[in-house]
């Protein structure tokens, strides 16, 4: 009888493994959300595969609800299988919500230790709806594709990379702001497309969004190169079109903060050791030649950079991380909670200096 | 002086009138009569009558040792002596008159050639093996050794039917500790072991802990591997009429070296050493791996594998852990079944359990292509282990871990990995270490896991097994 007991009591022991046992097969794996809408009436969807074969077909379950976790509820309603967000790769979340306050509608990815912070936060211009359901087929699952979508852009250095986990260090960031990718539909068949660097000031989107040439140069100067930088210009002189394309080596930037009465003045110098990938009249070889070149991309490449601080100070959205460089080696300039107000003010410089190092071609 | 024909009828009488058990007189010079008597199935006939007539002329001139040759020896007739001499395959010669017997040393038992032992090949180098017979197995080992200090011992276990144990090391080299223990155990034996038939009795007498489930001896057929064993100063165990030899002490990773591995080049061997060191991991946690992701940590899962893993595994009606276990049996019981079958049928079975099987199993879904896979690449690489023992120990050993994945997932990987881990390092083999150079941890000789030295390197001899460090 004892040892009856004892065998039950040792065997409940095992049991209790059956209490956090999620069985894989019974589960439908979400890999991509969509959130339209705002709290109080919001639509979320919920992409699945449901079949391997190539091309991949998957279902979209759409659920309203007042909350996200209600929305999400519903669309539970409609599958046998119980859903499940362990494999999520992308959030996709439309333009307008975002501009009321992304983190109330991504709150939800944060609580549950099953989630994975890893996901990509994309904002999307108009319905979430139109990047789920896409007319084209691909033999990738659609949470594969935007991972992979978005995974490209980063190693280009177009992006820095995001995820969940990066999203909400930019929202609570005082001393750096949000870019997250933006994408559009585009073509007859609306398929997704990378439209620029959407802008964020704190947790709301701005609403104005960096092109894809500012959003690199913002990458470079906030987080550094990826793997590599691509870039091409084109030279529109005397009714003779040159094309200048480049991948860039390395990007070094010296950043010095001076002041002057109020006015706070952040130069950059930059150094940018450059491979020439396109350039039709050749004959880099010669020196004048050579400078004329590394001239023409300075000043393009400065323009684009005036250009794309000067749409960050109009929405005083500090994604490049001034405010991070300041507040930490010049306290004296730095004033709590009022950072935005004096970001919009700051006079920004940037001096480029490029240098042919390749030529690109054989001689 | 015995009466000779009552003599023959009394031997007679005591070999149960066996038919095959011969007792003949014959003329001899120096007592008239003697009586010659063998086990004619042990013995060849004309070599029996080469010594008589060596003996004859001996005796004509009158020598004084005439009785001494290289094969034969005087002693006092004892009937009892006389029995178990014979019993053994001697040939005895009894002298009538001067009450004295003269045994022949050359029984003639049926052995096999040395042919390669088809469980233990390898590609190149010496393709021979050990037969039947302890001269010609303690001959294929002196062939290789020609050194003075390999010493040979005897020991007879049994009460009634005894049966020989031999063991051999190098004097130079082997550890004192050890053949202290190994003689401890082996005199324990003498009055319990009894009819040893199967090679494995011997194994549970020495070992430390028979119930473990990794072996603690290591055993072989192969000369070449004795030899490599020896020089690093290990005590070899053969019983007389077996071809297994078995060698001791031994560490977990003596088992993952092959000969191949020095008649290979210093690159090919070490990373063939290292393919079987990691084999041990796909082996023994591979199925227990794929239970506890499907059934707790489906996370980890790439999002590239996730969608096909899951659609398979959403139309199988059982559990992960049935899935698996399903698999398993049915590999175990082909593997079983082709090591039963005679060699002429063994196809059949590769055709049925590997194509029908394997095959059919998916697509009637009853387990999912994943499990297939996993249980199908977990089986290979538990035979690339160049030690039957440790091979089969290894399959068992997975199903403790299945189990405790598919309870708690990876956390019951850990702590079956923990006690896994705290059993090795308990494990001796003859009083040594098992798990050296872990435990003990002793870095330098670490590289011998995974790597093959430059064999010219080493002037002293090459050892995996030398906790203290002490031999030169």
């Amino acid at each position: 009888m004892h040892k009856m007991i004892f065998f039950l009591l040792i065997g409940s022991l095992f049991l209790s493994g059956c209490w956090d046992q999620r069985l894989y097969k019974e589960l439908s794996v979400i890999s991509v959300v969509g959130i339209d809408g705002y709290i109080g009436d919001i639509r979320g969807y919920y992409a699945y595969p449901s079949s391997s074969s190539d091309p991949t077909k998957y279902i979209v379950l759409e659920g309203v609800g007042k909350t996200l976790r209600e929305a999400r509820i519903n669309a539970n309603k409609k599958t046998e299988q119980t859903m499940d967000t362990a494999e999520l790769t992308t959030v996709l979340v439309s333009e307008e919500s975002a501009k009321k306050d992304l983190y109330d509608l991504l709150d939800v990815y944060y609580r549950s230790a099953q989630n994975p912070m890893t996901a990509k936060v994309v904002i999307t211009e108009g319905s979430t709806k139109d990047f789920l359901e896409l007319k084209e087929s691909f033999p990738k699952e659609i949470g594969e594709y935007y991972l992979d979508f978005i995974e490209s852009f980063e190693q280009a250095t177009i992006y820095p990379t995001t995820s969940l986990q990066l999203a909400a260090t930019g929202m609570f960031s005082e001393g750096r702001d949000l870019g997250l990718p933006y994408l559009k539909t585009s073509g007859e068949k609306k398929l997704p497309e990378a439209e620029g660097m959407a802008l964020f000031n704190e947790k709301k989107y701005t609403g104005v969004h960096l092109s894809l040439r500012e959003s690199t140069f913002a990458t470079l100067l906030g987080f550094g190169k990826s793997k590599i930088v691509e870039l091409a210009y084109l030279v529109d002189k005397n009714e003779r079109k040159t094309s200048v394309g480049f991948n860039v080596i390395n990007f070094k930037k010296k950043m010095k903060i001076t002041q002057n009465g109020d006015q706070i003045k952040v130069q950059y110098k930059v150094d940018m050791p450059i491979i020439m990938t396109e350039y039709p009249p050749d004959n880099l070889d010669r020196r004048k030649r050579r400078e004329k070149v590394e001239k023409f991309i300075e000043g393009r490449v400065e323009k684009d950079i005036a250009r794309m601080f000067k749409k960050c100070q109009e929405v005083s959205s500090d994604v490049v991380g001034i405010g991070e460089e300041i507040r930490a080696y010049h306290p004296q300039l730095w004033k709590e909670g009022k950072w935005k107000e004096v970001y919009k003010d700051i006079k920004i410089e940037a001096k480029v200096n490029v240098d042919i190092v390749r030529s690109g071609s054989i001689r | 002086m015995l009466q000779l024909e009552s003599m023959v009828e009394k031997l007679k009488a005591t070999f149960y009138n066996s038919v095959d058990f011969v007792a003949r007189e014959i003329s001899f010079p120096t007592d008239q009569y003697a009586i010659l008597c063998y086990y004619s199935s042990m013995v060849n006939a004309k070599d029996v009558q080469d010594i008589v007539n060596v003996l004859k002329v001996q005796t004509t001139f009158n020598e004084k040792d005439w009785d001494a040759t290289t094969a034969s020896q005087k002693e006092n007739y004892n009937l009892e002596k006389l029995v178990e001499y014979v019993c053994q395959g001697y040939t005895v010669l009894l002298l009538l008159n001067s009450q004295q017997m003269i045994r022949f040393t050359m029984p003639n038992l049926p052995h096999r050639s040395p042919d390669e032992p088809t469980n233990e090949a390898i590609l190149r180098g010496a393709h021979e093996g050990f037969v039947e017979d302890i001269d010609v197995n303690l001959g294929l080992i002196r062939k290789r050794m020609r050194v003075p200090d390999l010493i040979v011992k005897k020991i007879t276990v049994g009460t009634e039917n005894k049966a020989e144990v031999y063991y051999f090391y190098l004097a130079r080299f082997a550890n004192q500790n050890n053949l202290a223990d190994l003689e401890r155990k082996l005199e324990k034996m003498k009055e319990k072991a009894n009819g040893l038939y199967a090679s494995g009795q011997l194994n549970d007498f020495i070992e430390d802990s028979p119930y473990s489930p990794f072996p603690q001896i290591m055993n072989t057929e192969r000369p070449d591997r004795i030899f490599a064993n020896l020089t690093e100063g290990k005590i070899v165990l053969m019983t007389d009429y077996s071809p297994t030899a078995f060698v001791a002490p031994v560490t977990l990773f003596s088992f993952y070296q092959s000969p191949d591995d020095f008649n290979s080049r210093v690159i090919v061997g070490s990373f063939y050493r290292m393919v079987r060191v990691v084999s041990f991991l796909t082996a023994v946690y591979l199925p227990a791996f794929y239970i506890a992701i499907v059934s707790f940590h489906y996370e980890i899962l790439p999002i590239e594998l996730s969608k096909k893993l899951q659609l398979d595994i959403s139309e199988i009606p059982f559990h992960p852990l049935v899935e698996a276990l399903i698999v398993e049996i049915i590999i175990e019981l082909i593997r079983e079944a082709s090591v039963r079958l005679p060699k002429s049928l063994v196809q059949t079975i590769g055709i049925v359990g590997g194509l029908v099987v394997g095959d059919v199993i998916v697509s009637a879904g009853l387990v999912s292509n994943m499990v297939v896979i996993v249980v199908a690449l977990t089986a290979i690489s538990s035979y690339v282990v160049p030690s039957v023992e440790l091979n089969t120990s290894i399959r068992v050993l997975r199903f403790p871990f299945m189990f405790a994945a598919s309870l708690f997932g990876f956390f019951g990987i850990v702590i079956g990995l923990l006690l896994l881990n705290i059993h090795l390092c308990n494990l001796n083999s003859l009083k040594s270490p098992y798990f050296f150079p872990l435990v003990p941890f002793t870095p330098n000789k670490m590289g011998q896991i995974l790597f093959r030295g430059k064999h010219t390197k080493s002037t002293a001899q090459p050892s995996s097994f030398d906790p203290e460090g002490k031999k030169i």
